[in-house]
This record gives C-alpha cells, structure tokens and sequence, in this order.
C-alpha cells in the first residue's frame, strides 16, 4: 500500500520501481552516494523506504557507540613495547644493558623491544633447541609437581589454539594409576580457570585409564601464575600448580640443552618405524627419563609393548644410537625408534620387546597409543 | 582530502627513512582503532593484539608496499590487517579461541547490547565490511583497495551486509518490526 501511494504521489511520470529494487540504493543513499533519479523519487515517496534509511541511521550510530566503547582514548604508552619489554627482562643477563637502552634509543620502542627479544633469543643457547615462535596467542606454561616425584611436569596451555588446551600426567604408586589432567576452560587479563580431574585404576586396568579420566568430575579452579594452586588428589597426594605466561607455544618443553645429560635419554614426538614403514606415531607425546634404572615404555597396539633403558635388561636385544634414532632388530624384523631430538650421549641402548599389549580385562586392545616412564627398580612385577 | 593524502605521504616518507618518530607517532594514531577493528574480525581480543603487533611489524619491516596513488596509508594499514587477520584465520580452523570474559567498564570492556549481540551474529567478513564503513569511515573506493574488489562489488555487498544486520537487530528487539514495502 505505501507503494502503491508512492506511484499515485509522483505526478509528473509513473514510477515503476519495487521496493526490493529500490532497497541497494537506499544503501548508496545512505552512505552520501547519489542515485537513481528513479531510484530518488521513489525513495522520496516511499514510507517503507524511508523507514529503512532511518534504520540505517540508527545502526550506524549504534555501532560507532559500542566501537567508542571498544577503542580507548588513549593507547597505554607502548602497550605492546612493555610486554616484550616485561619477557625480555626475565631473561634476566641483559637487565642492565636493556634498561639503558631503552632511555636512548632512537627507533620506536616496540620495534627495538621486538628486535631485542629476537637478539636475546638467539643469544640465549635455549633458543635452537626451544623456540620456533608461533602467533597463536598466549601460552600459560603450567609446572605440576607431582607427589613425590623432583621433577615437575610441564604443561603449556594456549588460550586461542585447541589442540594445546588440556594436558596430563600418568604415574604409578604402588600397584595403582594415578591420572590426572588439567584443562584451560577461559582466561580473563592474566587470570584463568582451570578444570581438573584426575582418576586411579588398578595396575592391569592401564588401558582404561583416558576413558575413566573422561567420566570423573571436573573441579574448576581460579589461577593466577603469581599464586601457586594445591590440588589435593585422594589417596595420591597434593599436586602443586605453578605457572607463567609466555608469548609462544615452546616447541620443546622441558628441554633446556639440545645435548642429554649423563643418564639421560629423551625420546620426543617418536616415530616407531618397521622395515621402513610408520607403524605408530606418538605424536605430541615425549618422555625424558634421567635418572639410573629410568626407561622409555612403548605401548604400540599391533606392535606390542617396547622398553628402552640405557642399562642392560634380561631378555633386551641391543640397539644402536644415532644421534636421534634407535636401530634394532627384534623377532626377525627390523625396527628404527626416530625421536624429535638427540636421545642419548650413549651409543647403545637396551630394548626388550613384549608381544604383549596392555588389554582390558575382556582381552580387548587399547585404544591409541601411550607413553610413559617410570623407574625399573620400583616397578611392579606386571610392568617390568 | 588533498591534504590528507599529503600529510600520509609525508609520514610515509619519514617512515621510509626509519624515522622513529614518524612510526611512533602513525602507531598511537592507529593502533587502538586497529585493534577494534581486529576484535570484531578474529573474535579474540588476545588474537587481535597479536595481529595488530604483527601488522605494524610489518609496516616498520618493508614499508615499501605502501603506494599513494592507491590509496590513504590508513586504508593501506586496515588492508594489510585484513590479509593477517585473514591468515590468522587460516592457522585456527576448525579451532576456536578460549572464551573471554570481560566485566565492567572501560577501555577494553564490553558491554553487552543489542547492537553487539546482533552483530555477532553476522559473518566475520560482513562484521568487518560494517565496521569499516560505519566506525572507520573508509570509502568505498577504500574499501574496494582493503578487500580487493571492485568498487560495485563494495555497494552490494554494504547493502547485504546491512540487510542482514538489520534483520538480526530487529529480531533482537522486541515488538519491533521492520516496515517492508511492497511491490507493485
């Protein structure tokens, strides 16, 4: 109807143009482009169409509010300058040169601080082996100390990339698992919320332990990197929770020389290879065992269960050390461990291989593959 | 608008020649409009601030993209934005960031609305063609340069985008209903 009285109203010719037709050019309109004559001249005449360019208007406004809302009056002093600024200090040996610096340099401050922290990381011998800097966001590096265990497990957490939201550790204390995991569940300016759970399992239940981890309650914990959170596990112990933001994924956590210690082996990311075909990769999974007696266990469903131990083992075949990769034959067939990283100062390690796989009560194969480490000397007779 | 392409071409120049004050002072001018600008595009306050640091790295790195004759330095600064924001995109699917919570007020806060509910509910790439137009007010000869399109491309396109966001905002408010008119 209100188009209809828009043709009877136009007098001097017929106006023939829809709404639907007329709708762009209320948008031109609105934006101070010029139109149409027929385009005007329906516009003019036309309640709906005008209605829509009110709309407009009032979208317009609404959203320059919320953007006034959005975007401060000011930017804080080099905002992105003082975070770098902030990382770079931390490294602690060029504290003094830094500071200095910073009062007379003549390039912008955010750029030197990026330019900085790129020299620091090169000069520092962390950054071949830890960082290839990624821009997914922040990164909470989260230290969980483990009940009776001197060396914290690493867990580094992102608050935009998925795949690095969660993490966990599995241990064995007398003849039970203990797991436990930690997830990101949000962050807020330097503050997150952590969801925690944790399960325990008889020793020959191993393989159920991620789907009984799955089915327990989650405890969600307020955390700040600058207050250590205690997260009482029953019957296993109190978990301490430390952590610190970092401006990138490390790539190597834990690792702080690309060269293994005495006693150390390191296994990263693996591949287990058998006559030059993948038959598991454990991908995102690494273990550094470094104390006498310490092995790498393998669980490679098909493949069966593997030992690595720089000590001799009954029943273990020798394998030779290159650098990053293990080579043995075992029932015939031969095999090659590849790692991430440089395993081992030895040239020989021992592997005994099992055909047997860890399976649920019911005989049935574990799903997917697991890794873990734990002490020869301590572990139960069903391990060993 | 002569003058403004003259003041860009100016700071660009001083730019060229690694002249901090020059950058420093094209940074505060920009960088929290950017990052708005961002925010609306990644959805990630976090992810915003790193595309904006990598965007003016990358102005003060090569600054010899930048060509006058296209354009004002500021659609060149939203354009190489977009590109990154674009990338950024690209590295996350089908990921997506940790939900963020901001309370209260002040720079930074948001506020619930109408408005920001409704356009949240738009497609990243018509968010960011609003946001240009309405809160950046880039032209459409600008915008044609930010996305690579023609410039009639950049009028339907507004004029989809509104339609949309109109229709969403008018569902969003209660007892109120968009007029249409009718055909003949």
């Amino acid at each position: 109807m209100a188009c209809r009285a828009a043709r009877r109203a136009a007098g001097e010719r017929k106006e023939r143009m829809r709404c639907d037709e007329a709708a762009e050019f209320v948008s031109a309109l609105y934006d101070g482009e010029t139109v149409t004559r027929e385009a005007a001249a329906h516009i003019g005449a036309c309640a709906a169409c005008q209605a829509r360019l009110r709309d407009y208007i009032e979208m317009g406004v609404e959203l320059r509010r919320i953007a006034s809302l959005e975007i401060p009056d000011e930017i804080p002093d080099n905002v992105a300058a003082q975070t770098w600024a902030t990382k770079a200090v931390r490294q602690g040996a060029v504290q003094t040169w830094w500071r200095k610096g910073w009062e007379t340099m003549r390039i912008p401050r955010f750029a030197f601080a990026a330019m900085v922290a790129g020299i620091l990381v090169l000069a520092s011998g962390l950054a071949l082996t830890r960082v290839r800097a990624r821009s997914e966001g922040s990164v909470l590096l989260l230290r969980l100390a483990m009940p009776g265990s001197d060396q914290p497990v690493q867990c580094p957490l992102s608050t935009v990339d998925k795949r690095w939201q969660s993490c966990g550790e599995s241990q064995v204390k007398g003849d039970r698992w203990y797991s436990f995991d930690v997830r990101l569940l949000s962050s807020n300016n330097g503050r997150v919320r952590l969801g925690t759970r944790a399960a325990s399992l008889p020793l020959n239940e191993g393989n159920k332990l991620s789907s009984a981890l799955e089915q327990q309650t989650q405890h969600v914990y307020e955390f700040s990197p600058e207050e250590p959170l205690n997260v009482d596990v029953e019957n296993f112990g109190s978990i301490q929770i430390t952590g610190e933001w970092m401006d990138h994924m490390p790539q190597l956590v834990g690792v702080q020389e690309v060269d293994p210690g005495p006693n150390e082996m390191r296994v990263v990311a693996p591949l287990l290879i058998r006559d030059k075909q993948v038959v598991a990769d454990f991908q995102g999974a690494s273990a550094f065992p470094d104390k006498p007696g310490m092995v790498v266990m393998l669980n490679a469903p098909g493949e069966g269960k593997f030992l690595f131990s720089l000590t001799r083992m009954p029943d273990a075949v020798e394998g030779k050390v290159n650098l990053n990769r293990i080579t043995f034959a075992s029932n015939g067939q031969h095999y090659t461990l590849l790692s991430g990283a440089p395993i081992t100062r030895a040239q020989q390690v021992w592997i005994r291989h099992d055909a047997w796989l860890v399976s649920d009560s019911k005989g049935n194969a574990p799903q997917g593959f697991i890794m873990s480490v734990y002490n020869m000397n301590n572990a139960p007779a069903g391990l060993k | 608008m002569a003058d403004d392409l003259e003041t860009d071409l100016e700071t660009w120049q001083r730019i060229l020649k690694r002249d901090p004050e020059a950058f420093d002072g094209f940074y505060r001018e920009h960088a929290a409009r950017l990052t708005a600008f961002l925010r609306q595009v990644t959805g990630s306050r976090q992810a915003a601030e790193d595309v904006a640091q990598e965007t003016f790295t990358q102005m003060w790195t090569r600054p010899n993209g930048y060509q006058p004759e296209r354009g004002a330095l500021k659609a060149y600064l939203f354009g190489a934005a977009r590109r990154r924001a674009a990338d950024w995109w690209r590295r996350q699917r089908p990921t997506e960031p940790v939900e963020e919570k901001t309370q209260g007020q002040g720079p930074g806060a948001e506020l619930p609305s109408l408005m920001s509910n409704a356009l949240q509910q738009l497609s990243k790439d018509q968010r960011m063609l609003l946001w240009l137009r309405e809160v950046e007010g880039q032209s459409y000869a600008e915008l044609a340069e930010i996305l690579g399109v023609p410039v009639g491309t950049v009028r339907s396109r507004l004029f989809a985008a509104r339609e949309a966001l109109r229709e969403v905002w008018h569902a969003e408010r209660p007892g109120v209903l968009p007029e249409k008119g009718k055909s003949a």
